[in-house]
């Protein structure tokens, strides 16, 4: 059946065409304009003028000293750096430093910066321990609370597993165990050896235990279980132990190839000064995860060559290379003109924690047109990479380990320089860091035995006898 | 298998431990033998001693000795210590005076305010990171034990705590003040009735265990570093010296010293998990069935 259309209705077909398509293309065209155009500006409401204010927390006493005490350089350099600059939307920043010290001690001084010191953000905290107890409290009172260090995995997988006010910069720590270990075996030329003997000494807390387990299983499955033997495993007090000669002569006299530690701040400094008087570095390569990641004219001031030099698997100020990265060539000059000293892992830490609060306060005024919300800075912080003088740093906005910060880690080899007149990290090896920690959206459970995500990723993911970088 | 070579070397390590232990922990027994004060600031005197050394003494040193000759460079440091830390006990003497006498609380409050007070002071002129002062250790070297190397300066402490230990025992023994420092632990008025000027005995005592602290944080800071927060560190370790060998013996240091050192030594061997809490374990276990501690019962 054909139908035929008669001269009315062509006309009215074509008025109406012409009506409907007109209107479909005014709708159309501006449905693009919209498209390219920019968004009329949000209408921006007045910024408060009154000053912000910054919680800092940091060792300024004790062994820890020599990590705390560069982490609040970093907060105040950048603090002075932003405030020169007019502030962050002409605020500017005023800040007030806490002692860290044990748990209990270090929640009661985050409580009075939050409730009597009304701080806006918070940047702090080295130790394992006191993370843990912080960032419950930081979400009970709701603050935005920056950890610089206190790098356990325990904290994001256990403590407060769906984080919404803590963050935290340093690599997680199973990365920093795994880093080292990783370093070891290329920058040793492990791999070529029939069998390595290993000892192990690390301080008796959180800290010590991880990097411990951590170095040991990238040991057991990139050489292969069969490889690895296990001659020496000592866990002194942290900061408890000034003597450590009987360590240093059982670790002698097992005989290791290979002594893998975490002995960080003035216990690394007591065990080397003593170790070389033993001559124990002649006879082993001393494996540090952490030796050269703070204060290193202090630290590692004659610390001796030719070993892995551990950085915390974050950074060291000669690294990424300055030519190459002008972040870092501006942020160890400005450092060190404010200072003089050069800058490390704690340092750049802080100062990345509190522009990684500017950028995202912002950037959410870019979008918001007012002065942002606690969760607006939080929803901006997800997700967010910034460029740090470590490098690109990303704040994981998934589980599991949400709001941790990742960015690739540093090992290398210890070597005198005269020019700076202490130990430097030499032949640096680069450790993409997507490579060795636990991707977002990976569903497994802690490792009963280690407690963590990253051991048990690494035990059911790597290839035995393979190098995961 | 543990050969000679591996006993000499383990021997070796536990006179050292002992050795810094006992200079720690004699002078706290001898106030307290005399005074009847636990002074919980006398490892803060140890401290200082470090301090003294690692803050401006050994640059001074250096500077008038140059940096090559050995003997004044060992010699020195720890006299200078103790002279540093002589100079500040004499300031706080008074503060002993008005202690003494007075019950355990008050002395327990003020002695461990001292020590606060110390350490704030350490961080006020030196500030918050660790101190070294190795030149010492380094100048000394090391020598062979069979296949072991082992340093020098340790072997130096151990004679110098040695003879330490040998003038102590000589001074407390056989000399006037040393008599009369004993007498007057035993029975301070009826050593002030027979016509010993107790005031003044008081003073050397007070003095002599500040010279004692000084001299052994001189001759330990080669070996390490010192830091803040180490009194207290020290303070729980020579507690534990003087629960286990007995509070207010010379003796009792000696071999509270030499036992701590000894179950550090072993435990590092066999288990090295246990090392700090098999130390605590034997004090318990001496605090129950002996509290005057081994080397207590007798006095000196």
């Amino acid at each position: 059946m054909t139908v035929k259309t008669g001269r009315r209705d062509f006309l009215k077909g074509l008025i109406g065409g012409l009506v409907v398509g007109g209107a479909v293309g005014v709708a159309g065209s501006e449905i693009y304009r919209s498209m390219i155009a920019p968004p009329p500006p949000p209408v921006k409401e007045e910024i408060p003028t009154s000053p912000l204010k910054a919680g800092i927390q940091a060792y300024l006493t004790g062994g820890g000293a020599l990590w705390g005490k560069p982490m609040m350089q970093g907060a105040v350099l950048a603090i002075e750096e932003i405030n020169e600059h007019g502030g962050i939307l002409g605020r500017k920043i005023n800040y007030v430093v806490k002692s860290e010290t044990g748990p209990e001690e270090t929640v009661r001084e985050y409580r009075t910066m939050v409730l009597d010191e009304k701080i806006d953000f918070y940047v702090g905290l080295i130790s394992s321990s006191n993370t843990p107890a912080v960032g419950p409290v930081a979400e009970e009172l709701q603050t935005l609370t920056f950890f610089v260090d206190g790098c356990t995995d325990f904290l994001f997988e256990k403590a407060v597993p769906n984080p919404r006010f803590c963050f935290r910069i340093t690599n997680i720590q199973s990365a920093d165990g795994v880093s080292a270990a990783v370093g070891a075996i290329k920058l040793l030329n492990l791999m070529e050896k029939d069998k390595v003997r290993i000892a192990h000494i690390h301080p008796d807390y959180a800290y010590g235990r991880n990097a411990h387990a951590h170095m040991q299983i990238t040991f057991e499955k990139v050489l292969g279980r069969d490889r690895v033997e296990v001659v020496y495993e000592a866990f002194p007090g942290l900061f408890k132990v000034t003597d450590f000669t009987p360590y240093i002569t059982e670790i002698i006299a097992s005989k290791p190839d290979v002594l893998a530690s975490s002995l960080w701040g003035a216990d690394v400094v007591n065990f080397y000064k003593q170790a070389l008087g033993y001559g124990l570095f002649e006879k082993m390569k001393f494996v540090s995860c952490i030796a050269h990641a703070a204060s290193p004219a202090e630290a590692v001031k004659d610390f001796p060559d030719g070993h892995i030099a551990g950085v915390h698997a974050n950074y060291f100020f000669l690294y990424p290379e300055w030519t190459r990265y002008p972040v870092n060539k501006a942020f160890v000059e400005k450092y060190y003109r404010r200072w003089g000293t050069y800058p490390d892992s704690p340092s750049e830490g802080a100062y990345v924690a509190v522009y990684m609060y500017k950028n995202a306060v912002e950037r959410a005024y870019e979008i918001l047109g007012k002065w942002p919300e606690v969760d607006d800075i939080i929803k901006t912080l997800e997700g967010m990479t910034i460029y740090g003088p470590a490098g690109p740093i990303h704040v994981r906005a998934g589980t599991p380990n949400k709001h941790q910060c990742y960015k690739d880690g540093i090992v290398g080899i210890s070597k005198y320089d005269p020019t700076y007149g202490f130990s430097i990290l030499t032949n640096p090896i680069t450790i993409p860091i997507s490579k060795i920690t636990v991707p977002e959206g990976w569903e497994g459970t802690p490792d009963p035995k280690a407690g963590t995500l990253a051991y048990s990723w690494i035990s059911q993911t790597w290839r035995e006898g393979e190098l995961p970088v | 298998m543990i050969g000679v070579e591996e006993i000499l070397i383990r021997a070796y390590n536990i006179f050292f431990g002992a050795s810094v232990l006992f200079l720690i922990s004699v002078g706290l027994n001898i106030i307290y033998g005399v005074m009847k004060i636990v002074n919980l600031a006398h490892p803060a005197f140890f401290t200082l001693g470090c301090y003294a050394v690692a803050g401006f003494g050994m640059g001074i040193i250096i500077n008038i000795f140059g940096s090559s000759s050995i003997t004044p460079i060992l010699i020195v440091p720890p006299l200078f210590a103790a002279l540093i830390v002589v100079i500040a006990s004499l300031l706080i003497f008074p503060l002993f005076l008005f202690m003494s006498g007075r019950g355990d609380e008050v002395q327990l409050l003020l002695t461990y305010g001292l020590l606060l007070i110390l350490e704030d002071l350490f961080r006020l002129i030196w500030g918050s990171e660790p101190l070294r002062s190795s030149q010492p250790y380094e100048l000394a070297g090391s020598i062979y034990i069979g296949e072991y190397i082992v340093p020098v300066y340790n072997i130096y402490v151990i004679v110098s705590a040695l003879t330490v230990a040998l003038l102590l025992w000589f001074f407390l023994f056989k000399t006037k003040q040393g008599i009369l420092i004993r007498a007057a632990s035993m029975d301070i008025e009826m050593t002030s009735a027979l016509g010993a000027d107790v005031r003044r005995v008081l003073l050397i005592t007070v003095l002599f265990a500040a010279f004692l602290a000084g001299l052994g944080g001189g001759l330990y800071i080669p070996s390490g570093s010192v830091m803040l927060g180490m009194s207290v560190e020290l303070l729980v370790l020579a507690f534990v010296v003087v629960v286990i060998g007995g509070l207010g013996s010379f003796l009792g240091s000696l071999i509270g010293s030499f036992i701590v050192s000894l179950l550090r030594t072993i435990t590092l061997i066999i288990f090295p998990e246990l090392e700090l809490a098999l130390i605590y374990i034997v004090a318990i276990i001496i605090l129950t069935l002996k509290p005057e501690g081994l080397g207590g019962g007798r006095k000196w």
